[in-house]
């Protein structure tokens, strides 16, 4: 029997209902997640994070891929004693002071170092600065000097120190946070497109098609898939293509989203079985709507919850997918630089230097929890159970 | 039963003959040979040799080979270690990585159930967060950033313990490893067995052992822990699973001469036969402990009908 409706009409109606219900579900959700504090204050702190690996090319002057050898091995500037690097003025050299600042600089000359280099720069930029800038040829200055900024003497500190080769750790472990954010973002995103067409399709079509398509996500479930991922990344190093570090950084991407489809295709699958058998699909059906519409109207929009919480989770997990193949080698190659790579170079020289580690580690383990417990709260306000 | 393990047997041989053809033909599909690179052949050489090593046969009957090799153990030489076969290295590595799995499974099964039960047992109060905060971070912060933590701590700055190396397996030197591999499955076993044993301790079965007067000694260690701790059965499988996958970084980090560190130099030397050889078997040994697993629950939980 034909339905007295028009084809707008019926749509509208359509829309309308859906609006309703799914704003209150969204406000209800919201109301709820705002109530948790520490999904809140997971918020607040990943967006700060994001905000500074967004902006880390503003954040600092130094570069994260130029190696200074005059400032290698720094201490982070808050462990350097300014005060202590220069001899005491028109001190005495048998003076209690200067025997001070000997001992002091003979103990860690790596203190003196880049405590010297600090200064040095920072008068050679200031003279550059006056020469080019503050004359009025500001136009005329070089690209390398900023006139809209003069140069601080804490520009030419390094917040965190510097790594084995002279880098700058605080703008590194920025820019690895660029990559490792992004690496999270880009394959979770891979992972939620496959898992949620494939899920849906299968759950959707059930019988056999669903029968065969969910034995292929058990076998592929049965492996470590990790190991395919570095399989993969062995196999393609020696590709000329693979070579150059972008396509390798996609590789890395597509590598990890492949592997964390899986439970998001069974999640699907599963919310899937459980909406088809729902009235209002059962009215589409008699309609005459399509399959592939009824996937993308009803059962995409109503799967969206469990999701949305699922991919929070797999956001961690890709990142630590990176990090465990950079942390091996495999994954992004220098001078890029992910926390995976930042670790390990920091683990190979903690033993002198363990703030290589200390930082880019925090910063990671950081992140994870927060991730975590954004996911955690979500799941709490979404889940229609105790609504 | 037995038609059961027949019948998984059986399923779990195209799973296996899959992973074997895709790490084979991905082998395949990397460019050069085990005898590039090095100085030029004289071409009748370079054909004998390919010869030896059935490599100027059409793929399909390597495949073949290979695969006939690989039901005698036979994993075909290591394509860097030249004077090895795969075989050999892995029989070489086997002893290492087996002792360190099984010391961090025994270890993360021991101390991650009783954290659990204690949780459960003393639910929604403050030893109870507290362990279960200490999970939290447990399974949040990953193998390669407490490894060097714990190293830094235990071993440089406090000088405890020995900061890498096997030292033929001596206890102290094998203390960080193991506790680095066991801390993720600690935590996921103690949120698990916690999960479970609150679920048990509501039951009717409980309400009834302690309404006949049991004293809560009684009914925790004849009632709750025999149901409260089945979900750790099947929680096996994917426990070792992630105990190899951590071994990989843990063996690296501390130099132990297990199958992981052959495997992460095989990957980054390139010796894809080894790293084929280390996937296929960790492959087939995941699938017969998820075998192992499962019918164990099937056995010890007396709602399951075997079958």
């Amino acid at each position: 029997m034909a339905i007295p409706m028009s084809q707008s009409g019926r749509e509208e109606a359509m829309k309308a209902a859906e609006t309703v219900k799914g704003r209150s579900l969204w406000q209800d959700a919201r109301r709820r997640l705002f109530r948790n504090k520490a999904t809140v204050v997971s918020m607040i702190v990943l967006s700060i994070i994001i905000l500074l690996a967004l902006f880390a090319p503003y954040l600092s002057i130094h570069r994260y891929d130029t190696q200074d050898y005059n400032q290698v091995g720094c201490y982070p500037s808050s462990m350097i004693d300014m005060s202590k690097l220069n001899p005491p003025e028109g001190a005495d050299p048998d003076s209690a002071a200067y025997k001070a600042y000997q001992q002091y600089n003979d103990e860690y000359p790596e203190r003196v170092q880049c405590g010297l280099g600090i200064i040095a720069s920072y008068e050679q930029a200031k003279s550059d600065f006056e020469l080019y800038c503050s004359a009025g040829n500001s136009a005329t200055a070089p690209p390398e000097i900023n006139c809209a900024r003069a140069p601080q003497q804490d520009d030419f500190t390094h917040v965190l120190g510097t790594d084995a080769i002279g880098r700058d750790l605080w703008v590194r472990t920025l820019y690895g946070a660029r990559v490792s954010l992004s690496v999270g973002v880009v394959a979770s995103f891979v992972a939620l497109m496959i898992g949620v067409m494939y899920g849906a399709t299968a759950g959707y079509a059930g019988g056999r098609v669903d029968a065969f398509m969910m034995r292929f996500v058990d076998i592929m479930y049965a492996l470590p898939f990790i190991f395919f991922v570095i399989i993969l990344m062995t196999v393609t190093a020696d590709i000329p293509f693979f070579k150059d570090p972008f396509n390798r950084f996609i590789l890395v991407f597509a590598a990890i989203g492949a592997v964390e489809w899986l439970t998001m295709a069974r999640i699907v699958r599963g919310q899937t079985l459980s909406i088809k058998r729902k009235e209002y699909v059962e009215a589409a059906v008699a309609a005459g709507v399509s399959n592939a519409k009824i996937i993308r109207r009803h059962v995409i929009p109503n799967v969206i919850g469990p999701v949305i919480v699922f991919v929070t989770l797999t956001i961690p997990s890709t990142m630590l997918a990176e990090s465990f193949l950079s942390f091996l080698g495999l994954g992004v190659q220098e001078p890029m630089t992910s926390w995976g790579v930042l670790i390990s170079d920091g683990a190979n020289e903690m033993e002198t230097k363990p703030w290589l580690l200390i930082f880019p580690a925090l910063m990671m383990a950081v992140t994870l929890f927060c991730f975590n417990f954004i996911g955690d709260g979500l799941r709490d306000a979404l889940d229609p159970k105790d609504r | 039963m037995l038609g059961y393990i027949i019948r998984r047997l059986l399923g779990a041989i195209p799973t296996l003959f899959i992973i074997i053809a895709a790490t084979f033909f991905l082998m395949r599909l990397a460019p050069g040979g085990p005898f590039d690179g090095e100085r030029r052949l004289p071409p009748e050489i370079e054909r004998n040799i390919k010869a030896a090593y059935n490599l100027d046969k059409p793929v399909v009957e390597q495949f073949g080979l290979y695969l006939g090799k690989l039901v005698q153990g036979d994993f075909g030489p290591s394509f860097k270690n030249k004077d090895f076969s795969v075989s050999e290295l892995i029989a070489l590595g086997a002893p290492v990585s087996l002792k360190l799995g099984l010391l961090a499974i025994t270890v993360a099964i021991l101390v991650g159930s009783s954290l659990g039960v204690y949780a459960a047992l003393r639910q929604n109060t403050a030893s109870d967060y507290t362990v279960m905060s200490l999970a939290m971070i447990g399974i949040t912060i990953p193998t390669f950033v407490t490894a060097p933590f714990l190293t830094l701590i235990l071993g440089v700055y406090l000088g405890w313990l020995p900061v890498a190396g096997y030292g033929d397996g001596a206890l102290a030197n094998m203390i960080l490893p193991v506790t680095v591999l066991a801390l993720p499955q600690i935590a996921i076993i103690a949120r698990l067995v916690r999960g479970s044993m609150v679920e048990v301790l509501r039951s009717n079965f409980v309400r009834t052992a302690r309404a006949k007067g049991l004293t809560e000694m009684q009914v925790v260690w004849r009632h709750v822990l025999r149901a409260g701790l089945l979900p750790l059965v099947s929680y096996l499988g994917p426990a070792i699973a992630g105990l190899m996958t951590g071994s990989l970084v843990v063996e690296q980090i501390f130099g132990l001469p297990g199958i992981g560190r052959y495997f992460v130099q095989g990957a980054l030397n390139r010796d894809y036969t080894l790293v084929m050889g280390v996937v296929i078997l960790f492959a087939t040994l995941i699938i017969i402990l998820n075998l192992v697993a499962d019918i164990l629950y099937r056995v010890l939980d007396p709602k399951v009908r075997l079958g």
